[in-house]
């Protein structure tokens, strides 16, 4: 496994004014405080957490669609390293053929004013990579392997699903063949059995072509099916990755804990049991000392956590936390099933209620 | 056998009206809940139990009509009332809105007045229903407030809806539709815009208090882990039918209707993660409203689909067991 992406102490902070004062005092909203990982080839990291933690700005800041602060990103290609946020313009305009990305909302994703033909084309043509019947054809091809039909790539995106426009905008991702690829919450706004087609097509897709990904979502149930690994943010930090098994039936971190007890089984025999987290979270512009949890964890020591902010450590082979108690802490992960998976319905199902009726 | 039934939907039929025509959006609802019972009606968008749950409270637009069928209503006084009966601007319906039958919805924000602070809107909603003073209306609102668990409640309530996150304004919301000790509470995916731990404490305080006041709920949502953990009954629907309805213990472990049992696989949960096992999407898109297939509307996706019968007419209801019913050619 080599690795792709290293990300090294990445920070996006955003300075607000505080206008209307007197004296103009500056507020700075650390967006994302210092976040460095590795993502290997062919691999999807899923990255949770919940509102204003500071997911979609890294996704958007490693591929530079936001400048970040401070920090690396390294792009690890062609037997040699780019760092990405030292790129000029012109050096990033041909880095993005590297590096693509999948929005949220498929309806103000897309131009409404471009046939789907040019949506997916456009980077080809902005890139001098094809032109007339060539574009054409290398378009057809990537829409169709999208699950797209070839002879609709003539209307416009108002004529489409939800669904199908986020099959758009995958292939429009992926026309130039990139290696990676972020993907902002790209199932969120779909319905839950549509949800299941897009999944199943990024991972096919992944298998085929081999890329790589970074899953940003904060449904906690469809990254567990999409990624190997996960990665938990807090704050604009990460707190907490591993293989998903392990971050979600045993994390090691009381934030992880709070959200992996949290997510209500489909078992109606199993009663949730929510570890339910202290207060609101901290106002963005105003980073508590320490650990940016602390005061809302239940393990907190008072002492050491608020004055010392714990650095991501390895703490058995691939899992990863921030907690100057990790060690000694017992959590609760998500929930087991005590039961196998619903029935299907097969010609013997009539048989079986019958069954169960004698037993009544 | 079962109480009586607090809430009684027969065979309810809304249509929208468009230009001369009227296009179905529910067809022959049936269903009941009895008092302290929750009820969850799961199905994607466009499946019709928004609409429902909007004409329980008459709170459909003028273009959505109820063309046939009763919801019967059995009011705090134990009178029966058909409020698809009742004048939508009456008196009679004013006052079972918010007196007798509540509603929080999915986006909070929307339903409350920027202009007003909370503990006025709560305020309010109490007046309308009693005549108490202006200070027990407060002090009750305060209340309200502090068992949702909003902490500072005396403060809270003065503040306006902008002031507050997103969970604190379900709980106000929550709050506001308990102020007057309704016998149902309809929820229209009342956690959907909210991130996993919230989730969690909102659900917690709707299940406590239900608990507490004995209201009996119609939880409308997609996710099936909240309904597993939140109903006890379940109804599923597919293009305005229900097409499977019981016990929610029972549906989610035999599910009968090929619908339900591809639902109920296709979702992504945490039991794929142990299972390890890839999701089978259901074949094809729901049909647009205005090209509704003949007979059952599930039968172009359904893989025992039977021509003959099921593009011929919709299947009557089979009873499974008690607490247990479906609307399948495979049980007739």
């Amino acid at each position: 496994m080599s690795t792709l992406i290293e990300i090294k102490n990445l920070k996006v902070h955003f300075t607000q004014r505080q206008s209307g004062h007197f004296f103009r005092k500056k507020e700075v909203l650390r967006a994302v405080d210092g976040v460095s990982f590795k993502i290997e080839r062919g691999e999807t990291l899923g990255l949770v957490g919940e509102s204003g933690c500071g997911k979609t700005t890294l996704g958007r800041a490693l591929i530079r669609l936001i400048k970040p602060t401070e920090g690396q990103v390294l792009f690890h290609i062609n037997n040699s390293t780019i760092n990405i946020t030292e790129l000029n313009p012109k050096e990033l305009r041909r880095s993005w053929r590297n590096m693509q990305m999948v929005f949220q909302d498929p309806y103000s994703s897309l131009n409404p004013r471009m046939t789907v033909k040019e949506i997916i084309g456009e980077p080809l043509l902005v890139n001098g990579l094809a032109r007339g019947k060539e574009l054409t054809k290398q378009v057809m091809n990537i829409a169709e392997r999208c699950g797209l039909n070839v002879h609709q790539l003539s209307r416009y995106p108002h004529a489409f699903s939800g669904g199908q426009r986020q099959r758009i905008s995958i292939a429009r991702a992926l026309v130039m063949y990139p290696e990676f690829i972020v993907c902002d919450e790209p199932v969120s706004s779909l319905d839950v059995s549509i949800q299941a087609q897009i999944l199943n097509l990024l991972t096919d897709l992944q298998k085929e072509l081999g890329l790589t990904y970074l899953l940003i979502a904060h449904d906690l149930c469809a990254v567990s099916y999409a990624c190997k690994q996960v990665a938990v943010m807090y704050f604009g930090r990460i707190v907490e990755m591993a293989r998903t098994e392990e971050l979600y039936y045993a994390p090691r971190h009381p934030y992880t804990e709070a959200l992996m007890s949290a997510i209500p089984s489909d078992d109606p025999e199993l009663t949730m049991q929510p570890v339910f987290l202290k207060g609101e979270p901290p106002n963005p512009s105003n980073t508590p000392a320490g650990c940016s949890f602390h005061n809302r964890c239940h393990y907190a020591d008072g002492d050491r956590c608020s004055i010392e902010r714990p650095e991501l450590q390895e703490i058995s082979p691939g899992h990863l936390v921030a907690c100057h108690f990790a060690e000694r802490l017992s959590l609760k992960g998500a929930q087991k099933h005590s039961a196998a998976a619903p029935d299907d319905l097969k010609g013997n199902d009539k048989k079986r209620h019958k069954i169960v009726k004698k037993e009544l | 056998m079962a109480n009586k039934p607090l809430l009684e939907i027969k065979k309810l039929n809304i249509s929208l009206k468009v230009d001369d025509s009227f296009i179905p959006i529910t067809e022959d609802v049936c269903f009941s809940i009895e008092p302290g019972k929750i009820l969850a009606l799961v199905g994607e968008s466009g499946c019709g139990k928004s609409v429902t749950a909007f004409s329980i409270l008459r709170l459909l637009p003028k273009e959505l009509k109820i063309v046939k069928g009763e919801i019967l209503f059995s009011r705090r006084n134990e009178k029966t009332v058909d409020i698809a009966g009742l004048p939508p601007k009456g008196k009679k319906i004013q006052a079972i809105r918010g007196g007798e039958i509540a509603m929080i919805f999915q986006e909070p924000m929307s339903s409350f007045s920027p202009l007003h602070s909370i503990g006025n809107q709560i305020v309010e909603v109490i007046h309308l229903h009693s005549s108490v003073s202006k200070k027990d209306a407060h002090n009750t609102a305060i209340k309200l407030l502090k068992k949702v668990g909003i902490a500072d409640a005396k403060q809270a309530i003065n503040r306006y809806p902008n002031a507050f996150s997103g969970g604190m304004r379900q709980r106000a919301m929550i709050a506001r539709a308990l102020s007057c000790n309704p016998l149902l509470l309809i929820a229209d995916e009342p956690t959907t815009a909210l991130d996993v731990t919230i989730q969690a404490q909102v659900l917690s305080v709707i299940k406590d208090l239900q608990e507490e006041f004995g209201m009996a709920v119609i939880f409308i949502s997609h996710n099936i882990g909240v309904v597993a953990q939140m109903a006890d009954d379940v109804a599923i629907m597919y293009m305005g039918r229900i097409v499977e309805k019981g016990a929610v213990l029972e549906i989610f472990k035999r599910p009968r209707h090929p619908y339900t049992a591809n639902l109920l696989r296709v979702v992504p949960h945490l039991g794929t993660l142990e299972e390890r096992r890839r999701l089978e999407p259901i074949k094809g898109t729901v049909p647009s409203l205005f090209e509704r297939p003949p007979g059952c509307p599930f039968g172009p996706r359904c893989e025992s689909f039977m021509p003959g019968k099921c593009n011929i007419i919709f299947p009557s209801l089979t009873q499974i067991k008690e607490n247990h019913s479906v609307y399948c050619h495979l049980y007739n």
